[in-house]
């Protein structure tokens, strides 16, 4: 029982999707590498989870050939709302925090999401200090 | 909007950058015109003449040009800058109002009093049109009575309606706005308001390509029509809002308050015809 519990704490990045995902109205969040490589998914059965990692590498890669045209720098953070969803892809160093809500989900989210983002930011410090900007 | 010394420079050296890398680019009417904010007055005309040799039709430059000339008080040579602006982009709501400032500078009030007419007619909430429009009403009725404080009198709540363009204007002066710009399905700029810091057609055709890549990529998951796109940079936020047959691209600093932005945006596009 305490080697389970141990483990689970050790596995920082299912326990950040794990809190996302505990906020009413998440359906599916997913954490990837740069690469597309996924790290850890979780969502409601009829979502696959798995499926918004290709999904947001190929928006942010879009998207930040426009910004490089615009002399901005890298997306950071991107939030897309469709007529039934809301999508926000978190750009953390070379990890990528997907989340996606249903559309009636209160602005409250942003702060859950904002919170998870600090959640992995310390673990990756933690655990790849060679990693830090 | 208001821009501090520190933010002055910093556009400066990201325009000469920009301008150091490609000498043909037209940022040189921004570098100008942070200049002219600056009080370089004459970095300013030099920046701004040359790179008229190079880009003579374009409009935002005569515009800087004719801010500068104000700003030196030759409101002749203001007047002569700003219609090559008209000659080469037509007239806007911005140019419209520069004009009725210089002629009232010029001692032209009447003229000016009926372009701000017309423009008050069209945007009864234009604070620029407003004062410039009491400033003449003041010196006109009461030339000698200073002390007296003009003030307008209460008006009976008018059905606010805005068209694309007063819609657009009114967001662009918003807090830490720096543009707005409509684009139509094509990804043609149907009407924009920048303040030369970037070149509003190649943003409004960047923009809405990447909208549609967005939505194709959306759509494959069954996620819904894309309606509202946040994009957040290190120093720059840009926001895409689809409105029928139009996207809305709005760029805006880091340090913009997003959800005072908007819930006025939102009431503004209550009053706005999209049609």
């Amino acid at each position: 029982m305490l080697a389970i519990k141990q483990e689970k704490m050790e596995n920082k990045f299912q326990a950040t999707l794990e809190y996302l995902a505990e906020y009413r109205g998440v359906k599916a969040a997913t954490i990837c590498d740069d690469e597309g490589l996924v790290i850890g998914s979780i969502g409601q059965e009829n979502i696959d989870a798995e499926y918004f990692s290709p999904l947001a590498l190929l928006i942010l890669e879009q998207t930040n050939k426009v910004l490089n045209r615009l002399n901005e720098n890298p997306v950071q953070s991107m939030v897309i709302k469709t007529n039934d969803s809301w999508l926000t892809i978190e750009c953390i160093d070379n990890i990528i925090l997907v989340v996606n809500a249903a559309i009636e989900t209160d602005e409250l989210l942003k702060v859950r999401i904002g919170q998870a983002v600090e959640m992995i930011k310390s673990h990756l410090k933690d655990k790849y200090p060679l990693l830090e900007k | 909007m208001n821009i501090n010394a520190a933010e002055l420079d910093e556009r400066i050296i990201k325009c000469q950058k920009i301008l150091d890398t490609d000498p043909n680019s037209q940022i040189f009417a921004a570098l100008a015109d942070a200049y002219r904010k600056k009080g370089a007055i004459q970095t300013a005309l030099e920046i701004c003449k040359n790179g008229l040799e190079i880009h003579p039709d374009y409009s935002s430059a005569y515009i800087v040009l004719a801010k500068t000339f104000i700003d030196q008080g030759n409101y002749e040579e203001a007047d002569r800058q700003l219609h090559k602006a008209i000659a080469a982009s037509g007239r806007t709501r911005s140019v419209d109002i520069l004009q009725s400032e210089i002629l009232v500078k010029l001692g032209q009030k009447n003229k000016a009093k009926i372009i701000l007419e017309k423009l008050h007619k069209s945007d009864p909430l234009n604070e620029t049109v407003k004062n410039l429009l009491v400033s003449i009403d003041k010196e006109d009725i009461e030339p000698l009575a200073r002390p007296i404080v003009p003030q307008l009198k209460p008006q009976p709540e008018e059905k606010r309606s805005y068209t694309l363009s007063n819609a657009l204007s009114i967001i662009k002066v918003l807090p830490r706005v720096l543009g707005v710009v409509a684009v139509g399905t094509d990804g043609i700029v149907i009407e924009g308001h920048f303040d030369g810091m970037m070149a509003k057609d190649e943003l409004g055709a960047l923009a809405s390509g990447s909208f549609d890549n967005i939505k194709q990529g959306i759509s494959k998951i069954k996620l819904g029509q894309p309606l509202e796109i946040l994009i957040e940079a290190k120093e720059s936020k840009l926001f895409i809002i689809n409105r029928s047959k139009m996207l809305i691209i709005i760029s805006t600093r880091d340090d913009v308050n997003l959800g005072s932005l908007k819930l006025k945006i939102n009431e503004i596009f209550k009053f706005t015809d999209f049609s």
